[in-house]
């Protein structure tokens, strides 16, 4: 059995508005294994990054834990105070947000953001702390790191920040590692190469990473599980192969088939009509029924439950119901291929 | 489509002088052709000039150098007619990457997309303007309930289509636009693209689109430029460019571009180009129809 990081437990998490109560996660059930990478995907408002930022206690006053429970490194942090939350953050968890220059100071040397970091955690001196800076600037691959360390942010290019913070984020050991949309606002080439270190770091440190993102083409290259988030459930769960290659909700189906990596090959770009529902007053039944050509009627009264496909692989929807009717995936990929083929 | 370019440059330079020794050479002496009813699209990374392509076309900069021909007539320099721009303001529209900024805030739906009458002072009918209005709404696919809210009360999805349809007003002959579905979630972008598609088809209007996503330009133009630090390195036709790619810097971006099978991607090698090296000065053509900077 792989040793478990982090484990949310029918998680929900609301928050009151003067529209009135906005039902963002609705129950989520999810773990997280030692060095594992795991991707949550999801179009935005499904409540992927309020999942992250609710384990890390960055939410608003104005939300609230409906129920559930969050186990981090096997302690439930769900009702911890901020003073308790500052020992965990940093230590057992840290997070990498979508556009680096916001989260970066501009106006102090990214070598002391890491000091910085590094000494809230540690009892060092400061030429230890730096040297520390260093070792983590060359973990991160930043070329020539000890005559940068003492730039200014606006120095460097927007691949070099976002190297920089995955540096100040991993500067006390973590243990797990939210990384939000941490690649979307980057060019493809230097995406690709963040993409690569992340997993190079996981192999050199051991570290778990959750990597957030709304496009099932980027994880396909670091995912070891992939979790497909839909008005804030769950909706498929699985290995990055079973994903892929054996996708059974009908939302994940519709993802696939709107990138247009797939339509280039097959000249056909298929989308998912409509908009997500309003988390304000979610339907009663499926979520996704709106939306979902398969729909039955029971889509409409009730939720599913996760059916189970295999150890690894779940998925929330009727149609694996054994009274369902049997549908096919629409879209079919041979392993390996790099193309798309339809059945 | 036509064998008649709708818009072309010629060795356009778009230089912006930041102090008296720096300059930023945006664009560096870039020559294309759209031909009419042609989609043609422009990718490179940030930073190498093709934004600043797309405002040199809608004469929102002056070029320092070149010429920008409309029809095969100059609308830049002194030899351009007053007519011949006023003409091309009419005809050509713009869409950004950016919804939420491109739309006026404090104006409804309504106003926003009858805008374009109101600055090409065109004489029409509120009775027209209605139909059209409301031809333009089922077009992108929104409903008459949105004509009168507010931009911030909008998706980016729907602000996009609010975009879509303020182009499409005045029946464009050509259309720019820059990173449209950059700023969209992935099943909102594959709606967008489907839909430039469609209007495009029954419109036949021209087209240029500007994207960093080569799989995005590549579903959906006829023809492609590859950009960098301010030059066109590379123009062919889609399917030749993505078979065939002969610079090495669209063969990194070729290599980069993701695809959604896990063990392929692991396995993917991604090329790399030092963008320092970049050499050459003239577009040339190396194979029938397909040309590489030299």
């Amino acid at each position: 059995m792989a040793e478990e990081v982090l484990r949310l437990e029918n998680l929900a998490i609301s928050f009151d508005t003067g529209k009135g109560e906005v039902e963002a996660v609705r129950g989520v059930d999810l773990t997280v294994n030692k060095g594992e990478i795991l991707c949550v995907v999801g179009e935005s408002g499904c409540g992927k990054t309020v999942m992250c930022q609710s384990v890390m206690h960055l939410l608003p006053r104005y939300s609230r834990v409906k129920h559930g429970r969050m186990i981090v490194c096997g302690e439930d942090i769900t009702h911890y105070s901020e003073r308790q939350m500052r020992q965990i953050r940093g230590r057992c968890m840290s997070m990498v947000f979508q556009d680096p220059l916001t989260t970066l100071n501009p106006t102090i040397p990214i070598g002391k953001q890491i000091t910085e970091a590094i000494l809230k955690h540690e009892k060092i001196s400061g030429e230890e702390a730096k040297k520390r800076a260093l070792e983590l600037l060359e973990l991160v691959e930043i070329e020539d790191a000890e005559n940068r360390i003492n730039l200014q942010p606006h120095f460097f290019s927007g691949g070099m920040r976002q190297r920089c913070v995955l540096a100040v984020a991993l500067a006390s050991r973590p243990r797990i590692l939210f990384a939000d949309e941490a690649t979307t606002a980057l060019d493809v080439t230097v995406e690709a190469k963040i993409l690569d270190l992340l997993t190079d770091i996981r192999k050199k440190t051991g570290i778990s990473i959750v990597f957030i993102s709304h496009d099932l083409g980027t994880v396909a290259r670091i995912a070891d599980r992939v979790a497909v988030m839909y008005a804030g459930k769950i909706v498929e769960l699985g290995t990055a192969e079973e994903i892929f290659y054996d996708p059974r909700h009908p939302y994940t189906w519709g993802l696939l088939s709107s990138l247009p990596a797939l339509a280039a090959e097959t000249g056909e770009l298929h989308y998912l009509p409509g908009m997500p529902p309003s988390l304000l007053d979610p339907p009663k039944g499926d979520a996704f029924a709106e939306r979902n050509q398969y729909a039955m009627r029971i889509d409409y009264e009730e939720m599913p439950p996760m059916f189970k496909i295999s150890e690894t692989h779940y998925a929330a929807t009727w149609l694996l119901d054994p009274r369902a009717p049997k549908i096919e995936s629409p879209i079919c990929l041979k392993p390996g291929s790099g193309l798309w083929a339809k059945k | 489509m036509g064998e008649k370019m709708i818009i072309e440059t010629r060795g356009l330079k778009q230089y912006f002088r930041i102090s008296e020794t720096y300059t930023v050479k945006a664009v560096d002496g870039i020559s294309f052709g759209i031909r009419t009813g042609e989609v043609f699209g422009l990718v490179g990374e940030s930073g190498c000039g093709k934004s600043t392509v797309a405002r040199s076309l809608t004469g929102i900069y002056k070029p320092t150098e070149g010429e920008i021909l409309y029809d095969g007539e100059t609308v830049t320099g002194k030899n351009a007619r007053a007519a011949k721009i006023k003409n091309m303001q009419h005809e050509v529209q713009t869409i950004f990457q950016d919804s939420a900024a491109a739309l006026n805030p404090r104006m409804t739906v309504e106003k926003i997309i009858l805008e374009p009458y109101r600055i090409q002072k065109l004489k029409a009918g509120k009775e027209e303007q209605r139909h059209r209005l409301l031809e333009m709404m089922r077009n992108v696919g929104l409903s008459e309930t949105y004509l009168s809210k507010l931009p911030g009360e909008l998706s980016g999805g729907q602000r996009q289509r609010v975009s879509i349809a303020r182009a499409l007003m005045l029946n464009p002959r050509l259309i720019i636009a820059d990173e449209p579905v950059a700023s969209l979630d992935i099943s909102i972008q594959a709606q967008i693209i489907t839909l430039f598609q469609r209007l495009q088809k029954e419109g036949k209007f021209s087209f240029l689109f500007i994207a960093h996503d080569l799989s995005v330009v590549r579903f959906i133009s006829d023809k492609i430029a590859v950009m960098l630090r301010g030059k066109i390195v590379e123009i062919a036709e889609t399917e030749e460019l993505f078979q065939n790619p002969l610079h090495p810097y669209t063969k990194a971006l070729l290599s980069a571009v993701h695809v959604p099978d896990p063990v392929y991607e692991r396995s993917r090698k991604i090329l790399y180009y030092d963008t320092d090296t970049l050499s050459g000065e003239k577009l040339e053509e190396v194979l029938p129809g397909h040309y590489l900077l030299k």
